[in-house]
């Protein structure tokens, strides 16, 4: 539906006159063919290439100049940023009020007028406005300079406990903490109104005597005058108008042109009204640590393209901005080789895909994406990959060779559906996601029982085999009290033993959103207050348990529970101690909602507030606090379906939108927020059902990409993360040691030592934790003891390597005298056929002829071996022929490199 | 649960905090538990005045390539070994005798004559000290270097705790000719419940140590998963090999996925040690002179000291060499001696660690690795200066005070940094925590001992967040 669009940025210098020529040719074409590219970032700027400054309003004072960024803009909604180009010029009409100095505005007096900005023949008007400054204040102009110069970082002087005796609040947090260590503490050694350049604070700073830290500023920097002047005027406690919102423009921005730089200005919006450009202030903090600078006037420089994203910081409030600088180097080269232009060509040329109209909507965003990154999508991969993928995202398991061949013969045209539904009915399918829940929900032995743990892994794979509404059964879990052997569900109380734990597990696993940071101070990359994190755990506080039959082997080990747990609900309203404030606080739901632009500074729960809350609450009696906590967790809760449609997607391709999926959080933003915010909406729309947002995921072109797209090197915009090529990923412990016993038709069988926990022969299906470290623990199976989604370690170690080439497993299953060689040896089958069976069974695909070829003549040449005595000793064991002993020891060395290959181990 | 921040970083008895306790003229008052002991003792001037002893020794430069880690759980008497007190009351000092060493006005127990002999190439830290009052708390911080969240005497091994020295070792540094960077054996450490600090935690599995329980002093001794299996010859390895190149090559993972590539090194690595000799004939302990094993001890801890200069010898980086599994004293296993003390101390402990401990060093010395080997000898905790505990002839947990061991890699043998007061019971000068010692044996391989790495969380978290003790260094 989209016309592909041809890079229209500069490809080389942004002020040679042909690129601008060669912009105009592609506008053109795409008015003639009416294509609707939308601009991330732009509104109108679709048709023609226009100019563009942010802010359109520049508030400029003395002390905060204001910085803006001037954009000529693509037609395609990509932009180049010309703020320092020769080529632009600004004219002030009113030349006494403000002075331009790109990238910044300096105010001259109070007043307002207009600049005129043109680049080449375009021109675009801005609103200056020049404004007296207040008063410099302790709140925000001091404060400001502590965090910006990194004083009160966590591993400075805002560490708890300080550094060299001087604690600051952690960023800041806190104001009266900071001006009491400042000017109180010590009989005020630190500052020294009447020499203030002699203040030890200042001496410090500017390592005039020895400080660890270092030299932070100069003494003529403006930091160090802020720092004199308001210690010369006796260090008062002043005050600033509270910040209310902050913000960065551009939000987001795609930027084209081989310069690769942007320029971001950052907001800051007063109690007062008044706005102030603070980034020259912000601590701007880009998500990759390399490659990325970022200059005190905001311009964000990239050495290559790549997509990042801008923590920023001041005072109180936290925003974040988005920019991705596109690869345009390669579009080029592609076009000048004449090779493929148009991104789109890929799929309208992809084969087998009988269609070329976009059917699937998650391929329409994933596809317009991708036109606006420039990024080529992989083709459909071959169906011998696309089955063995299938089977091993949606049952754990790898397709026999009958299957992976019913699937490449089936000729049907709606075949991956019919693939899919089956599937989706397969009830490894809810075993599978019996396990992950599991996993993120703590349900191992040591505190729910053998039993315990075997009850709540059944409750789980039913809520998946009934397809219940993944809302109501979470509230069931965050709700339900009882019995935990008779109610299942009641044992996320038993699982998360005290409130923190609690709080930070649940907004963990059902709102994606990691709070763990704000128990000892504010987050100090997110928006969470400590405020925030008490009133989460509060709801928690009156979890009352009762053990029943316990008789722990170790009486010492209180981690260990052996019989039922009755969960109940003391009969208390719920509150928790807030380690910062004086008094204790009730249950506040966690505003999710709350997110970069706006408010950042909490209400603190007030003394009004905590008692209409707490009347609110004993009115409410105690039973349902925790029917409140799963109410607004679950119910119209956007982050809770957000959260939950990325875990979906994350099962299905490795990688989640937001990634890791439980890092949500405003500098790690989505991937592609639209698909995001698409299948979100989509869950909700099919009420909550796991099944149909994976029918949607899974029968999508999306799904079916070939994975070669990845690449080692080091690709600037590496396609997985936008799905334009299948990520690949390792098969994670349970499904790999599955595969190793399908692929040899050996099983190995878990012990059970209680009667309540199923014997099963496959590892996707065991309810618990192995107790034994072994094949498994070293692939990385979780224990079970965090909530954490990164638990499940995806690694490689040379642990690994060692039991995929020499392991116990490895070689019990390989030698096992009743496996799948013996069989095939003594069913009179040609090498060939023996050996596209092993790679069936294997790799899920038949051998190229280059491997046929090999294996045929490893096959045919064994017989002429000479056997050495220990073969000979096994042949007779084994009950076979020299020739067929000789046979089956070079299969055997097959099936080994089959086992070990990437592609054996790898999900692709 | 997160306990990441909270001990981010150990407040240091600082200039400035040395200042504040006698400018105000409250010296007897604690203004910091952990050294309230210190504070009130006479050192305290002394101390604020050299506050940084180090700096003067910033020239000593690090200088070992590779590092033993010697633990004995259990918690060594440091009163009944090293720091002797025979000047103190009965009920202090205990039944052993001194005896002169080979570092003048610093004698040794009676039953370490050997080592005594030799403690010119050592350097004693006598004034090592924490709160932790339990083993499995305090066993993770003797092998992080980490204060745990809690002293719960079952501290849960999640990965929110900290890595081993040894694995933060192998984050930072490759081991030589393809040996693994962290070796660790031959038990798995556990009181009650496994304690946690002997894998690589959040640094991943990668960092993980190469790990085994098989027991060097048996007469078979072997690691089944480095020995192919008796009908795997070198050839048919080498046929194997050559087979998953060639499936490899047709759907070049490995160009696409750092994890296959990851994976493919790694197999490498793997079919290495298997058909190289390296690893294996390291491990092959039959290849040592028959006097040389006697003269180790034809014990588990003998044998496997041996083993961990083999393996130094072959190119890893950290081995860390467990006394024993357990804690137990009585005539059990480990260094635990709440009941008669000074028997398990004459009987067991001692003599078995006179003749290993002393052996290793004189075989490294021999052999041109003392240089670059540092070699270090601690426990979790020291034992109490009061006898009396239990069956009256044993001394209870004492983590407030005691000796850490440490030769070669640069030390400065005859060292002494910190003292004891004169009961041994707490630090009177230069007291020192555990994260110190993780900071020095970082800082002696050269290692930033501040350098960060990512919990599971993403939060940077320094490997160590004490000051190597430099003075040690020569």
């Amino acid at each position: 539906m989209v016309k592909p669009s041809a890079p229209l940025s500069f490809q080389s210098d942004p002020l040679k006159l042909r690129s601008v020529q060669l912009g105009f040719i592609g506008v053109c074409l795409i008015w003639l063919l009416g294509s609707i590219a939308q601009a991330d970032t732009g509104d109108s700027s679709l048709s023609m290439p226009s100019l563009r400054v942010v802010p359109n309003e520049l508030i400029a004072t003395l002390r905060y100049p204001a910085l803006f960024s001037i954009q000529y803009v693509n037609a395609d909604g990509t932009i180049v940023d010309v703020t320092r180009s020769d080529a632009v010029s600004i004219e002030v009409q009113d030349a006494s009020v403000a002075r331009p100095d790109a990238p910044k505005i300096i105010a001259m007096q109070p007043g307002t007028t207009n600049a005129t900005i043109r680049y080449r023949d375009i021109e675009t008007k801005a609103t200056i406005i020049c404004q007296a400054d207040s008063l410099s204040t302790f709140s925000r102009e001091v404060m400001s300079v502590l965090t910006h110069s990194g004083c009160n970082q966590g591993t400075c002087h805002g560490n708890l406990h300080g550094k060299g005796g001087f604690r600051l609040s952690l960023r800041g947090d806190d104001q009266d903490f900071d001006f009491y260590r400042l000017t109180r503490e010590y009989g005020q050694r630190r500052i020294d109104p009447w020499e203030p350049e002699q203040s030890l604070l200042l001496r410090k700073a500017t390592s005039q005597l020895t400080h660890q830290g270092g030299a932070r500023f100069l003494d003529s920097s403006p930091e160090f005058e802020i720092l004199r002047t308001w210690i010369a005027d006796g260090a008062p406690a002043s005050q600033s108008p509270e910040l209310v919102s902050l913000e960065v423009v551009p939000h987001q921005a795609l930027v084209s042109g081989i310069h690769r730089n942007a320029q971001i200005a950052v907001l800051a919006r007063f109690q007062d009204g008044t706005v102030r450009d603070v980034t020259r202030w912000s601590r701007i903090e880009p998500s990759t640590p390399t490659g990325i600078s970022v200059d005190e006037f905001g311009t964000v420089t990239a050495s290559s393209s790549m997509d990042v994203s801008l923590g920023v910081t001041y005072l109180s409030g936290r925003a974040a901005a988005r920019i991705v600088f596109l690869d345009d180097s390669q579009t080029m080269t592609q076009q000048a080789d004449g090779l493929k232009t148009l991104p789109t060509d890929s799929r309208s040329a992809s084969p087998e895909d009988g269609s070329i109209l976009v059917r699937n909507p998650i391929d329409a965003i994933v596809q317009r994406q991708c036109e606006q990154l420039r990024i080529t999508p992989q083709p459909r991969t071959d169906d011998w990959t696309l089955i063995r993928r299938l089977f091993l995202v949606t049952v754990g398991r790898l397709p026999t060779a009958d299957e992976s061949r019913a699937f490449v013969q089936d000729l049907e045209y709606e075949k991956v559906n019919h693939w899919v539904d089956r599937l989706l009915a397969d009830p490894d399918f809810d075993f599978l996601w019996a396990m992950r829940w599991s996993d993120l929900i703590r349900n191992e032995e040591k505190v729910m029982s053998p039993k315990g743990t075997a009850l709540l892994h059944d409750w789980l794979r039913s809520q998946s085999a009934s397809d219940r509404p993944i809302r109501e059964w979470v509230a069931e879990l965050l709700s339900s009290t009882g019995s935990t052997f008779d109610n299942p569900p009641a044992s996320f109380h038993r699982t998360h033993r005290d409130p923190f734990v609690a709080a930070e597990s649940s907004t963990q696993v059902f709102l994606g959103v990691r709070m763990q940071c704000a128990k000892c101070h504010n987050h100090p990359f997110d928006v969470w207050k400590q405020d925030d994190y008490y009133g989460v755990a509060a709801y928690f506080t009156t979890i009352d348990r009762k053990q029943i039959d316990n008789k722990p082997k170790d009486e010492l080990d209180k981690h260990i529970i052996t019989g039922d747990e009755i969960i109940s609900l003391l009969d208390r309203s719920p509150e928790i101690q807030h380690p910062g404030r004086s008094r204790k606080v009730p249950p506040q739901p966690l505003a999710t909602t709350r997110r970069a632009h706006e408010v950042t500074s909490t209400p603190v729960p007030s003394d009004a507030g905590t008692e209409s809350l707490a009347n609110g609450s004993a009115e409410l009696a105690t039973p349902t606090v925790l029917n409140d906590l799963a109410q607004w967790m679950t119910h119209e809760n956007h982050q809770f379906d957000r959260n939950m449609a990325n875990r979906i997607w994350s099962q299905y391709f490795s990688r989640g939108i937001v990634d890791p999926p439980d890092d949500f959080r405003d500098s790690n933003p989505p991937s592609n927020p639209e698909l995001l915010s698409f299948l979100a909406e989509q869950l909700k729309r099919s009420n909550h059902s796991l099944k149909s947002l994976s029918r949607l995921i899974l029968t999508s072109e999306t799904f079916a990409r070939s994975s070669d797209g990845n690449s080692v090197q080091m690709i600037s915009l590496d396609p997985s993360i936008y799905f334009a090529s299948y990520p690949i990923h390792r098969l994670s412990a349970e499904v790999l040691l599955d595969a190793i016993a399908d692929a040899t038709g050996v099983y190995s069988e878990w012990p059970s030592d209680s009667p309540d926990v199923p014997r099963t022969a496959r590892a996707i299906r065991m309810t618990g934790v192995p107790k034994k470290r072994g094949f498994l623990t070293t692939f990385g199976k979780p224990d079970r003891l965090l909530v954490c989604e990164c638990e499940r370690s995806s690694q490689v170690s040379l642990g690994q390597s060692l039991a995929l080439v020499n392991g116990k497993e490895m070689r019990e299953k390989l030698t096992d005298a009743k496996n799948r060689i013996d069989a095939l040896i003594r069913s009179e089958r040609s090498v060939p056929t023996m050996v596209e069976d092993l790679f069936l069974t294997t790799l899920c695909r038949p051998p190229s002829s280059r491997e046929m070829d090999r294996a045929v003549q490893l096959l045919e040449t064994a017989t002429d071996k000479p056997q050495s005595i220990e073969d000979a000793a096994l042949a007779i064991t084994q009950n076979l022929t020299a020739p067929l002993y000789q046979k089956r020891r070079a299969l055997e060395d097959l099936l080994w490199a089959l086992l070990n290959s990437k592609e054996f181990v790898m999900l692709r | 649960m997160n306990h990441g921040c909270n001990e981010f970083g150990r407040m240091m008895m600082s200039r400035r905090a040395a200042l504040r306790v006698s400018a105000f003229g409250l010296a007897g008052i604690l203004h910091n538990t952990r050294c309230g002991a210190f504070a009130s003792s006479p050192a305290v001037a002394s101390t604020a005045i050299d506050e940084d002893s180090n700096r003067k020794d910033r020239k000593s430069k690090p200088r070992a390539k590779s590092v033993i880690f010697l633990h004995q759980y259990g918690g060594p008497s440091h009163i009944d070994t090293f720091d002797m007190k025979p000047n103190a009351p009965d009920g202090v000092r205990g039944e052993f005798q001194c005896i002169s060493s080979a570092v003048p006005g610093s004698p040794v127990c009676e039953y370490l004559p050997r080592w005594g002999a030799q403690l010119d190439r050592w350097a004693q830290i006598r004034s090592v000290h924490h709160d932790m009052k339990n083993h499995n708390p305090a066993c993770y911080y003797s092998l992080t270097g980490k204060r745990p969240p809690t002293d719960d005497i079952r501290l849960r091994d999640t990965l929110e705790l900290y890595p081993a020295y040894g694995s933060s070792i192998a984050k930072f540094l490759k081991g030589f000719n393809g040996v693994p960077s962290f070796i660790a054996y031959p038990h798995i450490l556990r009181d009650g419940a496994v304690s946690p600090g002997q894998h690589a935690s959040f640094l991943g599995k990668q960092c993980d140590p190469y790990f085994f329980q098989a027991d060097p002093n048996s007469s078979d001794f072997a690691l089944p998963e480095l020995q192919l299996p008796s009908n795997v010859d070198l050839s048919r390895l080498e046929r194997r090999r050559d087979l998953v190149q060639w499936i490899d090559r047709e759907a070049k993972l490995i160009e696409k996925s750092a994890e296959a590539r990851g994976l493919d090194s790694l197999q490498e690595q793997a079919l290495r040690i298997l058909s190289s000799t390296s690893l294996r004939d390291a491990i092959d302990l039959t290849r040592e002179e028959t006097s040389l094993r006697d003269a180790y001890g034809r014990t588990t801890y003998g044998q496997s000291c041996l083993l961990a200069r083999r393996l130094v010898e072959a190119g890893a980086r950290c081995v860390t060499v467990y006394f024993s599994q357990g804690i137990g004293g009585k005539g059990s296993e480990g260094w635990d001696t709440h009941q008669e003390n000074f028997k398990d101390l004459r009987e067991r402990l001692l003599p078995a660690t006179d003749q290993t401990v002393p052996t290793l060093i004189s075989d490294l010395e021999s052999r041109g690795l003392l240089n670059d080997t540092l070699v270090l000898w601690m426990g979790e905790f020291g034992r109490s200066p009061n006898v009396g505990d239990r069956d009256g002839k044993g001394r209870g947990h004492w983590p407030d005070c005691y000796t850490v061991m440490m030769a070669g890699g640069g030390i400065r043998g005859g060292a002494i940094h910190g003292l004891s007061d004169p009961k041994g019971a707490f630090p009177a000068r230069d007291p020192v925590g555990p994260e110190d010692i993780a900071a020095t044996l970082y800082w002696a391989l050269g290692i930033d001992p501040h350098a960060e790495v990512a919990d599971t969380q993403g939060r940077p978290l320094p490997i160590s967040t004490g000051e190597p003790i430099r003075s040690i260094f020569s």
